[in-house]
């Protein structure tokens, strides 16, 4: 029994890392009701530039700041230049530019990296661990918590949020009522981007700071928001520490660990079937 | 005094097809235009291109300020709302935050009083308040959509058929309430409808479309008292 519970700890730890990923995800999807494939490559890409803020000698809460303000403006950017361009006419045009983001934020690592295996520092102190979960985890899970409130806080508490989610789901009526519909999907890259960075600083203290390093929580993270609802971010949290645990016991147990990423692969398909609004999604209802 | 919306000389179209041709046509500040004419005769067109969806040549004047060219948010915050012919629901948000979303450009402390009294006005909508809007039945989301455009405070009002699909009682329900916000707010608008014989009655002045011209417009009421131009322009 206590290896079991240890078990399902170890899952919910990883499902803390998967969760500050799906929140990014959850983010884009809320502005643009599509999913960016790039965002777990652009978190990498976020964590190598505070890595060499770091390196430059600044303290830990300061690079935290500035990687997070940076990445901000790296998804704003990346919209204004690169997405924007290629419009909304069609939703594989978008795919398609995500999945070259991914590769080029991808090589864009290798570049400044140099495809070396860093440590990443963790700034949780050692009272925070438990027998359960060490001090990083629990920090993890801590930040997690708190971006969720803060994007709940934001989309659904704030006027700014409510346009932003208006924006998305009806660009055309939104224009109507004033909204500069825009500027909402540029600052929905720019918060999701941010996110994705905290994600990206949660991630590299555990599994080491490489070019690689997102791919496959990329797809646990997906798996979450499916899961538990790509528009609802406590239903993505929900999911994600889910998934966390599935995989986890079944490696454990069942399929061993290099059927892991595979379970996940099969979890998405298994949802996009069955119920593709997630456990706790929104589905979309309309009556004419 | 300059006219609340003025178009003159107004082409329009979709791609490489013109639709409309030099349509001019004006409201006067505090009154109401109707617009009316056959199905395709252009006149949803008509709104489509005041609201910066659409290319067009010609001058389209707020308050005598030209707004061709210009996009529909920067339009809508120079206060001009707009009730489409699909109604332009957010229908996976909840009426409240339609509500609140019509208020979007605004900066002062009553949106709340605003709110109050649209519900108070659709009581319908108030126990519905937090449902989604998408669940809404046709009548109340042309309700909410009338309540939403108003929500702006907007100089000028654009309706695009208020009445198209619903039952007689709630279209006079709604000609009912755009009266009264009319007198109360002296509000201008601009109806676009195929009912003719409402239309006439809420407007003070009328023009005809067909085919995307003007081929008739004058007082709403001499329209409506000739029964030559009721039996072949209006069809009642």
């Amino acid at each position: 029994m206590g290896e079991f519970l240890n078990q399902v700890l170890a899952g919910v730890a990883n499902g803390g890392i998967y969760a500050s990923l799906a929140l990014a995800l959850v983010m884009i999807y809320q502005a643009t009701q599509h999913i960016n494939f790039a965002q777990g490559e652009m978190a990498t890409l976020s964590t190598f530039g505070a890595w060499f803020l770091f390196d430059a000698g600044m303290p830990y809460w300061v690079v935290f700041a500035l990687t997070v303000f940076g990445s901000f403006i790296m998804g704003a950017l990346v919209e204004r230049l690169v997405v924007k361009p290629v419009g909304t006419a069609s939703p594989f045009a978008f795919i398609a530019v995500t999945v070259g983001l991914l590769m080029i934020a991808n090589s864009a690592s290798h570049w400044v990296g140099g495809g070396d295996i860093r440590e990443f520092p963790s700034p949780f102190p050692g009272w925070l661990g438990s027998r359960y979960l060490s001090a990083h985890e629990t920090g993890t899970i801590l930040v997690t918590m708190i971006v969720l409130v803060a994007l709940l806080t934001f989309l659904k508490r704030t006027p700014f949020g409510l346009a932003m989610r208006a924006a998305a789901q009806n660009p055309v009526s939104s224009g109507f009522v004033g909204i500069r519909v825009g500027l909402m999907l540029t600052i929905g890259w720019g918060i999701s981007a941010a996110i994705g960075a905290i994600a990206g600083m949660m991630v590299a203290p555990i599994a080491f700071l490489e070019p690689n390093m997102m791919g496959s929580i990329l797809l646990y993270a997906f798996a979450g928001a499916l899961l538990g609802g790509i528009n609802n971010p406590t239903g993505a949290v929900i999911g994600s520490f889910a998934v966390g645990i599935f995989e986890n016991l079944l490696g454990v147990y069942v399929t061993g660990s290099e059927l892991k990423l595979t379970s996940a692969l099969c979890l998405i398909v298994i949802l996009l079937i069955l119920r593709p609004s997630g456990l706790f999604g929104k589905a979309a209802v309309s009556r004419v | 005094m300059t006219d609340m919306l003025r178009l003159t000389g107004v082409s329009a179209g979709y791609g490489k097809t013109p639709v409309l041709h030099e349509v001019s046509l004006s409201v006067q500040r505090g009154g109401v235009t109707a617009v009316l004419g056959a199905n395709g005769a252009g006149k949803t067109t008509t709104i489509r291109t005041i609201c910066g969806l659409l290319p067009a040549t010609g001058e389209i004047a707020i308050a005598g300020k030209n707004i061709v060219g210009q996009t529909s948010d920067r339009i809508a915050r120079l206060g001009v709302a707009h009730v489409p012919d699909n109604r332009g629901t957010f229908i996976d948000l909840t009426v409240r935050e339609n509500l609140l979303l019509g208020a979007h450009t605004r900066r002062d402390g009553e949106v709340e009083g605003d709110i109050e009294r649209f519900l108070e006005l659709f009581p319908r909508l108030k126990s519905r308040i937090h449902q989604q809007a998408g669940n809404l039945s046709g009548g109340e989301q042309q309700m909410l959509a009338l309540s939403r455009a108003l929500m702006l405070r907007p100089q000028i009002l654009l309706l695009d058929e208020p009445s198209f699909g619903l039952a007689p009682k709630v279209v006079a329900e709604i000609f009912e309430l755009l009266r009264k916000v009319k007198e109360e707010d002296g509000l201008s608008v601009l109806l676009v409808e195929q009912n003719a014989r409402m239309a006439l009655m809420l407007s003070d002045k009328a023009y005809v479309l067909e085919s995307g011209k003007v081929v008739l417009s004058g007082d709403s009421r001499d329209l409506a008292s000739d029964d030559a131009i009721r039996k072949s322009y209006l069809g009642y």
